[in-house]
């Protein structure tokens, strides 16, 4: 199993599609990010296909089902599942989100908002230590991308989450593009936001695209994982490289997946960045600043 | 957030009629809007996980009554579990019961099918019976004792010309007809990694069946030594366990 710890570079998400070309060039990325419920079944194809690939590329198990926001009780069996895919694939980077996705026995198959307080803080900083506890290890927590601001909210997301890794231990996984599609849609500005995250606990990024959709008389931001990074992300990228430097950096692609040439191209277009981080000025970025 | 506005916010978005207004910070309008992505993403992800776990069901029924469908089986049988691969095992008991498909009751049966597919895709690697790596004695000593089938297999008997009706979706056979309409049984399983699905005549089935009891097999072998060829079949195609 490829042990080598991720300090910079590139990933795909990893779907069987892609299984050929990968394993022909495992060094065409620098690590593969899983979906953890994806592999929650216990043999067959998925697995034969990890466990190959899992010998020559990092992996990052990315969790999108935990419901760490919620209110029922951890999903005991989810979490077990979980602990039993870390030690079968030890992976080098495990990730949930800052969002709730069940509630009352029911999965809701979204990553549903929260409201930024201090009880949500405390549910959310005791779960997240008891996921902890259970994989032997700390995790990363992904900003989500909202579509709204709940009432009962009373901090800034950023300063939830700053609280959260100082109660919690946890790192960050700051997607970019969730970043955008928030502060668009529920106001803020993407520079301070960055410029407030403590840039040591980030240990991945997440790189997307997004869709425009009119809603009365503006737009909303919808993250879609459909298409390519989107110019004004690279240009978020280029100033968090700046800032920070480089992460395990991975194109976010799950849904109209392009071919493998394409999705390795967004690959190169990551890596040249980390090398150089330059952006000249893009039409989209004037059209809509 | 308090547990009560989680619980407004998660039965609203489950249902589709009341928005919780009070719950936002925006304007009335403005948030019915935003919340309504929420409702979407949620009935968007449910139906996509049914759709993929059923593709033939669609095929069958086209996409939009396949739709109308999923809408009413995600309102009685909500997903329990974030692995989306294991939702629907009520799907086919549910169509056996929706009253406007009654007449076409092979449905259910499509439905079975594609759920075992679904198990099989995603059961366990466990060591099988592989007569390949056996001499005759050890073989014949190894078929006295009962035998189990392997996690992945799945036995269907239907009424209906299950295996041609769902081999049609495949593309190249020709869909039964009412001329030739006559009950199959159909087996589903995984040989190594390849997911399996073949049409079953009556003596491999009712070796299957007796493969599950000691001593069964050698007797019946006697009294049908014509049965042995299915037995290798069965054999080979792995659907025992090693132990």
């Amino acid at each position: 199993m490829s042990s080598l710890a991720l300090r910079g570079g590139a990933g795909v998400a990893f779907r069987p599609v892609y299984f050929e070309a990968l394993l022909a060039n495992p060094g065409r990325v620098d690590f593969i990010e899983v979906h953890a419920e994806n592999y929650f079944g216990e043999g067959g194809l998925l697995h034969a296909q990890l466990a190959e690939l899992r010998m020559h590329l990092p992996l990052s198990v990315h969790g999108v089902g935990l419901s760490l926001g919620g209110v029922d009780p951890l999903d005991a069996l989810h979490l077990q599942r979980l602990r039993r895919l870390c030690e079968r694939y030890e992976p080098q980077l495990v990730s949930e989100h800052l969002a709730w996705s069940g509630n009352a026995g029911q999965y809701l198959g979204d990553l549903l908002p929260l409201a930024y307080n201090a009880p949500t803080l405390q549910r959310l900083s005791s779960r997240i230590q008891q996921v902890q506890e259970a994989l032997g290890r700390t995790i990363l927590i992904e900003n989500p991308a909202v579509y709204l601001r709940l009432d009962e909210s009373d901090m800034s997301e950023v300063e939830f989450l700053r609280q959260l890794c100082r109660d919690t231990d946890c790192g960050l996984l700051l997607d970019l593009n969730n970043l955008l599609v928030s502060c668009h849609n529920c106001g803020g500005s993407p520079d301070s936001y960055l410029k407030a995250l403590p840039a040591e606990r980030v240990a991945e990024l997440h790189l997307a695209g997004s869709t425009r959709m009119p809603i009365g008389d503006g737009t909303l931001l919808i993250d879609d994982h459909a298409s390519a990074v989107a110019d004004d992300t690279w240009a978020l990228y280029v100033q968090w490289l700046l800032q920070a430097g480089p992460r395990p950096s991975l194109i976010e692609w799950d849904r109209e997946l392009p071919v493998w040439g394409i999705l390795a191209a967004e690959v190169d277009c990551a890596r040249t960045l980390q090398q150089s981080p330059y952006m000249p000025p893009c039409a989209s970025r004037e059209k809509h600043a | 957030m308090t547990p009560i506005a989680l619980e407004e916010f998660s039965l609203a978005v489950h249902n589709s009629d009341a928005v919780p207004l009070h719950l936002g910070e925006c304007g009335e309008g403005a948030f019915a809007q935003r919340f309504a992505i929420y409702r979407n993403n949620v009935r968007a992800s449910r139906t996509e996980a049914l759709r993929q776990g059923f593709p033939v069901l669609e095929r069958l029924l086209g996409a939009d009554y396949f739709t109308a469908l999923a809408a009413v089986f995600i309102q009685q049988h909500p997903p329990r579990s974030a692995a989306l691969h294991e939702y629907g095992a009520e799907l086919a008991g549910f169509i056996a019961r929706f009253q406007p498909l009654s007449g076409l009751s092979y449905l259910a049966d499509i439905a079975r099918l594609e759920w075992a597919r679904l198990c099989a895709f995603h059961a366990p690697d466990t060591p099988v019976l592989s007569i390949a790596e056996m001499d005759s004695a050890t073989l014949t000593d190894r078929l006295g004792q009962p035998l189990r089938w392997h996690p992945s297999v799945t036995l269907l008997r239907s009424d209906h010309p299950l295996y041609r009706l769902w081999a049609s979706q495949q593309g190249g056979t020709p869909a039964p007809t009412a001329q030739n309409w006559s009950e199959e049984n159909v087996l589903i399983w995984r040989h190594g990694l390849l997911l399996r699905t073949e049409p079953l005549d009556a003596v491999s089935c009712e070796l299957l069946q007796i493969a599950t009891q000691p001593n069964h097999l050698p007797a019946a072998l006697a009294e049908h030594p014509e049965w042995l060829n299915r037995l290798i079949q069965l054999l080979y195609w792995q659907v025992f366990l090693a132990e």
